[in-house]
């Protein structure tokens, strides 16, 4: 990949905060004009990763580009680039919407009145609508849409669909779709939907417990990943034969099994185990949730629902 | 820098009335509560306005400061604001200058208000006059410090019982320091509001834009300075606080029975050491032994008890130079009586204006109700007043004495016209005088020396008060019974403080003595002298201890000022005194050799203990050999206090274990200390997938259900 190819890169980049590591020696290029998902569980890292991106947080190591610009010093020209979508659909509530399009169009300089009217307009707000008297929907709309409208190069979404309907959140990912396919527009998006990050990405990055674990297209994640079916006694010591095993799940008399670039090598180790094994079909939420299960959390949660039955 | 400007404005401005309506009130309140004289200066127990405008401009400040920062610390609403094409820089001026535009219409806005009210009513009500809200003004510019001071402590990251809030006490201290000295030494005064000011600006600023990071060397070194300052002035209020609770509890015990000793003329006009017993029935000290003082020894030892009738001769004394009054105020408060006006008693009060060149007289009615009932003028044909040097009190019918550079006025209680008891001559502008008072209840005399150069005026007046107290009855007249030019010997002229008598009622010499009391180690010197300063006999002797009552005040307290803290009150000492400041500082010491040693020696052992706790923080914050070295120049000079900033002023250092040697080393820097293997190589799990790349399979993970 050529270097003016890419939108975002990170080296070793590592947060701590106090003795708790956020992120851990990340290392990530986010092509130009593709829509890269950044996935991950809750703490896994991916709004501080965000925030180090856009310089709102220095890193305890390592170092981040955005445009080819420091991450720890970027230009006000650089921002004006970059379109930002902070988690939670922050706005000043006292603001009307017509004072939020001014704030924003008075420092970017490619502010797009007509493109933040319509979007307002779709939404279901009147410019002199009040942030804290709309719903959290509209709120979201409106924080879309002054994101949006500074028409920026790169956009760097932290969950954007928070809050939003589903026909409202339909519209954003056509909405995003459409943006992506203007002169190259390079999209990071955070998201826990993946419905989303199927219908919208070109790249998954998973973080998980701040290390970066995949960082693919993903068509090549999907064929990356593989599953299988056994009716037989799952334990540790079968699960260190298999290489690359992501995630073993146990239903009822089955084990799910999902492994990372399985090989003859993995087919031999699994039949080894049960003659019976079968190959199964992995979705991309298959393949995603293997990586973000928290394993403790997900056994506690299956063995309180057998007691409840 | 426009746009966050107008956006801190719109968001802030509904806490404006919460700045305002204080600031009226206390503005309101101080008018109304005030004696006569409305300005800056602080009567009684109760606060200056100075210091009340400084305190509560000081809290509008720091709210603000907090009101405007804390929302900032959600990363989305700091993303929001910071995330835009300007620098954060331009957003921190934004910030700063809407503040500052807000404190501005919250406290300036009163002021204001209160100067263009006390124009219009002039001085008809109130000794009154707009200036006096300038010190409130220049003190109120000083605490816009404490608006970086909330900005700081809220965006720094630290602990809130940690080092968080002492730049904030700092920060107020500062404030309190210029208002308790904006009346006393403006250009100290003036000094730390600057310097409080540009400080916690400039650190704030580096703060905000570095994301709540100290990084910089301008951030380290303002909070440097903040954190020692509150540090070390935690420390040394405690020892106060101890000290002054020994030497209450040592007083409470020497002052019930106790002597005082003091050098008088005798009767032969030699100095005499005499000891004033102190009743405690009828509070007043009686002369019950004396000894005649001899060169270079004590005469403590010798003390005789005297007949009752042995007198000292009555002296003139000049106890110090009478500048009390502060030629930055305008209005000099004389006295108040109540003064009989044919069968009634009015209520009166006197007050020179210094800038009318008058007294202005008032009439005190119920309620303290103030009205300007005449104004005196100075009489013909001195024509002026000068500066203001002394006074007597003021008798029960308002008759009272003055003492200006330009002569001695009698003030009446009811008359029109100030009369001239002794105008001075021109040269006299350096005139310092003391007004001695006789202590004999049946014989009430005012005894003037006033001094100008090398020659000093003896005045003595008749006011014989036929009451056995000096507090009632009529006054019979006054008049001058006693006038003299007397030329001082070249070594009496010299000593700040002298004593002349005449060593016989007519026509004999003088004799004059300069003791120094406030260093009873000092030789003293002894004159008798003709009226043209021709020195006839010389003596000198030591004073010895003259406190009335001997109390162990130990000197603890010093033992905390490290010697940077004593290095820069000794420089204010000696700015402000001049050499006499120094040198009574250094008398002081030699007087009390012991006494001064040991907290010296103490005040010795802070660099030491300064310089160790600066080297264990240092270790521990990992800092290198340039930096551990500029800091212990700080320790020396500061003290422990000061060494203890460096764990403020420096992040403090994660560690880990390295994946590869398993020792412990710090996470932020590139490879390990130990063994320099690279941090940012992590071990693969071997589920990884990143493209052109394949996965090791080496420790895959446990089963999340068996």
């Amino acid at each position: 990949m050529r270097e003016d190819k890419i939108a975002i890169r990170t080296r070793g980049l590592t947060r701590y905060f106090g003795q708790k590591a956020a992120l851990r020696s990340l290392t990530l290029d986010v092509p130009r004009g593709q829509v890269s998902a950044l996935v991950g569980h809750n703490g896994a890292g991916k709004t501080t990763l965000i925030r180090l991106l856009l310089g709102l947080l220095p890193p305890t190591r390592g170092c981040a580009e955005l445009l080819g610009c420091d991450s720890q010093s970027l230009t006000p020209e650089v921002r004006t680039r970059v379109g930002y979508l902070a988690e939670g659909h922050f706005l000043w509530g006292w603001m009307k919407a017509r004072d939020a399009a001014r704030l924003q169009r008075e420092t970017f300089p490619r502010w797009d009145q007509h493109l933040f009217d319509s979007m307002l307009k779709f939404f279901g707000v009147s410019p002199d609508s009040r942030v804290r008297q709309i719903s959290r929907g509209q709120r979201a709309g409106v924080s879309l849409a002054m994101t949006l409208a500074t028409d920026p190069e790169l956009l760097v979404l932290d969950d954007p669909s928070m809050g939003l309907d589903p026909v409202a959140r339909r519209a954003l990912v056509e909405g995003l779709l459409a943006f992506a396919r203007r002169d190259d527009r390079t999209i990071l998006v955070c998201t826990h939907l993946l419905d989303d990050v199927e219908r919208l990405a070109d790249r998954i990055a998973i973080v998980s417990s701040g290390r970066l674990l995949v960082d693919s297209g993903l068509s090549e994640f999907r064929d990356r990943i593989g599953g299988w079916t056994l009716e037989a006694e799952f334990g540790a010591q079968q699960a260190a034969q298999i290489p690359g095993l992501i995630d073993s799940r146990q239903t009822r008399e089955r084990t799910h099994l999902v492994v990372a670039d399985p090989d003859s090598e993995t087919e031999t180790a699994v039949q080894r185990i049960s003659g019976t094994a079968r190959r199964e079909e992995l979705t991309l939420e298959d393949a995603v949730l293997a990586y973000l299960r928290p394993a403790a959390m997900v056994g506690s949660i299956s063995d309180a629902l057998e007691n409840v039955r | 820098m426009k746009t966050i400007f107008w956006k801190e404005l719109r968001e802030h401005a509904r806490w404006t009335p919460m700045g305002i309506i204080p600031m009226v009130i206390v503005l309101v309140l101080k008018w109304q509560s005030t004696e006569l004289i409305f300005d800056s200066g602080q009567y009684g127990n109760s606060l200056s306005l100075t210091s009340l405008v400084g305190l509560l401009a000081a809290s509008i400040a720091l709210c603000l400061g907090f009101v405007q920062t804390w929302s900032d610390q959600r990363p989305a609403a700091r993303a929001l604001l910071l995330h835009r094409g300007i620098t954060a820089d331009a957003a921190f001026c934004g910030k700063l200058l809407a503040g500052l535009l807000l404190y501005t219409v919250a406290v300036f806005g009163p002021l204001l208000g209160m100067a263009a009210f006390i124009t219009s009513v002039g001085i008809e009500y109130r000794a009154a006059s707009p200036s006096a809200l300038i010190p409130s003004a220049l003190i109120a510019i000083a605490a816009f410090s404490c608006w970086a001071a909330g900005l700081l402590m809220v965006q720094r990251n630290a602990w809130f019982f940690g080092s968080r809030l002492l730049p904030g006490l700092t920060a107020a201290l500062a404030v309190f320091a210029c208002g308790s000295l904006m009346d006393v030494v403006f250009w100290l005064a003036t000094t730390i509001g600057i310097a409080t000011l540009v400080v916690y600006l400039t650190t704030a600023r580096t703060v905000f834009v570095n994301s709540g990071q100290n990084a910089t060397g301008v951030a380290r070194a303002g909070l440097t300075v903040a954190l020692t300052v509150a540090i070390l002035t935690m420390v040394l209020s405690v020892a106060m606080m101890v000290e002054t609770y020994r030497t209450r509890a040592a007083y409470a015990r020497a002052a019930g029975n106790h002597n005082q000793y003091t050098v008088e003329f005798g009767p032969d006009g030699e100095p005499w050491l005499t000891r004033s017993h102190y009743s405690t029935t009828d509070y007043k000290y009686e002369i019950d032994q004396a000894a005649k003082m001899l060169p270079d020894r004590s005469v403590r030892d010798q003390l005789q008890p005297v007949p009752a009738d042995w007198k000292p001769l009555h002296q003139w004394s000049s106890a110090g130079y009478g500048y009390g009054y502060s030629r930055s105020r305008r209005f000099i408060h004389l006295g108040e009586a109540s003064v009989p006006s044919g069968t009634e008693h009015v209520r009166r009060s006197w007050v020179l204006d210094r800038k009318q060149d008058a007294i202005l007289v008032y009439a005190i009615r119920p309620r303290a109700w103030y009205r300007l009932e005449a104004t005196l003028l100075p009489p013909e044909p001195i024509g002026t007043f000068g500066e203001m040097r002394n006074q007597s009190a003021v008798d029960v019918n308002g008759n009272f004495t003055i003492v200006t550079t330009t002569g001695v006025f009698q003030v009446p209680g009811n008359g029109t016209e100030v009369e001239v008891i002794y105008a001075l001559p021109e040269h006299s502008k350096e005139l310092f005088s003391e007004i001695q008072r006789q202590t004999d209840p049946q014989v009430n005399q005012l005894r003037l020396l006033l001094r100008f150069g090398d020659r000093v005026v003896l005045l003595e007046t008749e006011h014989v008060d036929d009451s056995p107290t000096m507090s009632l009855g009529p006054v019979r007249g006054l008049g001058v019974v006693y006038g003299s030019v007397v030329q001082l010997p070249d070594a009496l002229a010299t000593e700040r403080t002298i004593s002349i008598a005449r060593d016989s009622a007519e026509g004999g010499d003088f004799v004059g003595l300069a003791p120094n009391w406030s260093q009873p180690q000092r030789p003293s010197d002894w004159f008798r002298f003709a009226a043209d300063g021709k020195i006839i006999e010389k003596k000198q002797f030591t004073v010895g201890s003259t406190a009335a009552v001997v109390v162990e005040t130990g000197n603890s307290f010093a033992a905390f000022v490290p010697p940077g803290a004593f290095a820069i009150g000794f420089a204010i000492v000696a700015i402000e005194n001049g050499d006499s400041g120094i040198e009574q500082v250094w008398s002081n010491a030699k007087a009390k050799p012991i006494e001064s040693a040991i907290p010296v020696a103490f005040g010795l052992i802070q660099p030491l203990l300064g310089i160790l706790v600066a080297v264990w923080a240092a270790r521990r914050r990992r800092l290198d050999k340039r930096a551990t070295r500029r800091w212990l120049w700080w320790a020396f000079f500061y003290g422990p206090c000061g060494s203890l900033a460096i764990l403020a002023a420096y992040p403090r250092i994660v560690r880990e274990s390295c994946d590869a040697c398993r020792e412990v080393t710090r996470i932020d820097v590139a490879t390990c200390e130990q063994c320099g293997h690279s941090l940012d190589e992590v071990p693969k799990i071997g589920i990884e997938v990143f493209d052109q790349d394949q996965t090791t399979a080496t420790a895959p993970p446990q089963p999340s259900a068996s």
